[in-house]
């Protein structure tokens, strides 16, 4: 597993965090003020609470291991002082370490409440195990962002893909609605087909009917005209004949 | 740094390495599943929208051709009523002699022959074959093949213009970009398919509308057909 040195880091900044430690009022001070700066959801805020009443318990932890020191050991008091210097120091370094994180991750995070709040519940944990591990647990760190990373890109992606699920199943029904429209007009296809062929016969049979009929007008027609010819020249031959009668009836009557 | 690792009786390094380095890779491996099957989900939903056109167009044909046959239908049925007032004067003709007289009269009045505007400007149709004509063009993604050989900023350009991401990448991996590719095409399909369901429905109705009118027309012709039977049957008679 490689791990990144950083001995030479925290021997360099080593004076300047133990200036911090006694200033630790003031570290507190300008975590509120980002707090506050921030202005998290309820959550984040009570989190950052604990991290640093956790920062708060390894500074008291670190100062009773200091007392334990000077009162049994005596004569070697500034090998002691000096080795739990630098394991005050450490700690604290760690601590200002993960608090960074936070802030870091915050501020990337941007508006993924839920990577957030994984991001600070990995530093927590990273805190807890720190608690029970020397500072040299801060090697881990990155792996524990990756993973955690990995895990939100998990969550991202399951996301996504339930969408994409979704959206193929509506293409899908809308697939199905393409085949019944298809269906149904192919079916009302041949009920056009048989009504267009009834027209078309229709039409025809109409017209002959029309043909027919003009025929049978004209016929009537003439029929009519010789009824009439006919009619009117018998009338005529009964009126030749009537005068005819009654011309030889008083020719008669006259010359009797 | 005189503090052992073991002073946590629950820490054991091989479970720590384990923790995060076997973890990750299993992480890993399931975000590749997922999206292999993200893929595979935009392929055949791809496959899908095809289908779904070519039916549409299909379709379409159809619906044309039955709304030409519809048309035609419309027409005859008026045909069919225009003869039969005819055949009606000729019937008025043969039964009597004040019959014909009644013709004149009624002559006039039928100058007013009823033309339906049948011959709508059915911009529908239009759309429909503007669709069809534009299936062989679609049809013809592989332009970009001939920029892919210019290795030019051009066909970055290109890319840029044309591609537009449509979901927040993850993993920026070479499966997102197919994934966008893919989300590109479902798009133009499904802007298709709206087309052309917006069309075939507009015909539908058009049809609907016409098939409304032809109903009665085609109650009166039958109505008239069967009176000028009568009619006949009591001339025959005489």
């Amino acid at each position: 597993m490689p791990v990144r040195d950083r001995l030479l880091e925290f021997e360099a900044k080593r004076d300047q965090y133990e200036r911090e430690s006694m200033r630790g009022k003031k570290g507190k001070k300008s975590k509120k003020e980002e707090e506050d700066d921030l202005s998290l959801p309820g959550f984040l805020e009570k989190v950052k609470g604990m991290e640093g009443k956790l920062a708060l318990l390894k500074a008291d932890v670190s100062e009773l291991k200091k007392m334990q020191n000077t009162l049994y050991c005596a004569p070697k008091v500034l090998e002691s002082d000096l080795q739990k210097m630098e394991n005050l120091a450490e700690q604290i370094l760690s601590s200002s370490i993960t608090i960074r994180k936070d802030i870091e991750l915050l501020s990337s995070a941007g508006t993924d409440q839920k990577s957030q709040k994984k991001g600070l519940i990995m530093s927590n944990s990273v805190h807890l195990d720190m608690n029970y591990q020397n500072p040299s647990a801060v090697f881990i760190d990155p792996y524990f962002q990756e993973s955690q990373k990995a895990i939100s890109e998990l969550q991202d992606l399951q996301d996504r893909e339930r969408e994409l699920n979704d959206l193929e199943g509506q293409i899908h029904e809308v697939n199905m609605l393409f085949k019944e429209m298809h269906g149904m007009v192919q079916d009302q296809g041949k009920m056009v087909d048989n009504i267009e062929k009834h027209v078309e016969q229709a039409v025809n049979e109409v017209q002959s009917g029309n043909q027919q009929l003009e025929e049978a007008q004209k016929s009537q027609c003439a029929a009519r005209k010789k009824k009439i010819i006919c009619f009117s020249i018998l009338i005529t031959v009964i009126v030749i004949v009537v005068i005819i009668i009654v011309i030889t009836m008083t020719d008669n009557s006259d010359s009797g | 740094m005189a503090v052992s690792k073991n002073s946590n009786p629950f820490f054991a390094e091989e479970d720590e390495e384990d923790w995060s380095f076997e973890k990750k890779e299993k992480i890993q491996e399931q975000i590749f599943a997922s999206e292999d099957r993200q893929l595979d989900s935009t392929m055949r939903a791809l496959r899908s929208i095809q289908e779904s056109e070519s039916m549409g167009v299909a379709t379409a044909e159809e619906l044309l051709r039955q709304g030409e046959q519809l048309n035609n239908i419309e027409r005859k049925t008026d045909e069919i009523n225009q003869t039969m007032t005819v055949t009606q004067k000729h019937l008025n003709n043969i039964k009597s002699v004040f019959g014909g007289i009644k013709n004149w009269w009624g002559a006039k009045k039928t100058s007013t022959a009823a033309k339906e505007p049948e011959t709508k400007p059915s911009r529908l149709q239009e759309t429909l074959e503007k669709h069809r004509s534009d299936q062989p063009v679609r049809r013809n993604p592989d332009t970009r093949g001939f920029y892919q050989e210019d290795d030019d900023l051009d066909e970055d350009f290109m890319k840029g213009a044309r591609t537009q991401q449509y979901f927040k990448p993850v993993t920026h991996s070479a499966r997102e970009e197919q994934l966008n590719e893919n989300l590109g095409e479902i798009s133009n399909g499904l802007t298709t398919l709206k087309g052309l369901a917006l069309g075939l429905g507009d015909e539908i109705e058009r049809q609907n509308n016409q098939l409304d009118r032809l109903g009665p027309k085609v109650g009166k012709a039958n109505d008239h057909l069967e009176h000028q039977n009568k009619q006949m049957k009591t001339i025959l008679r005489k």
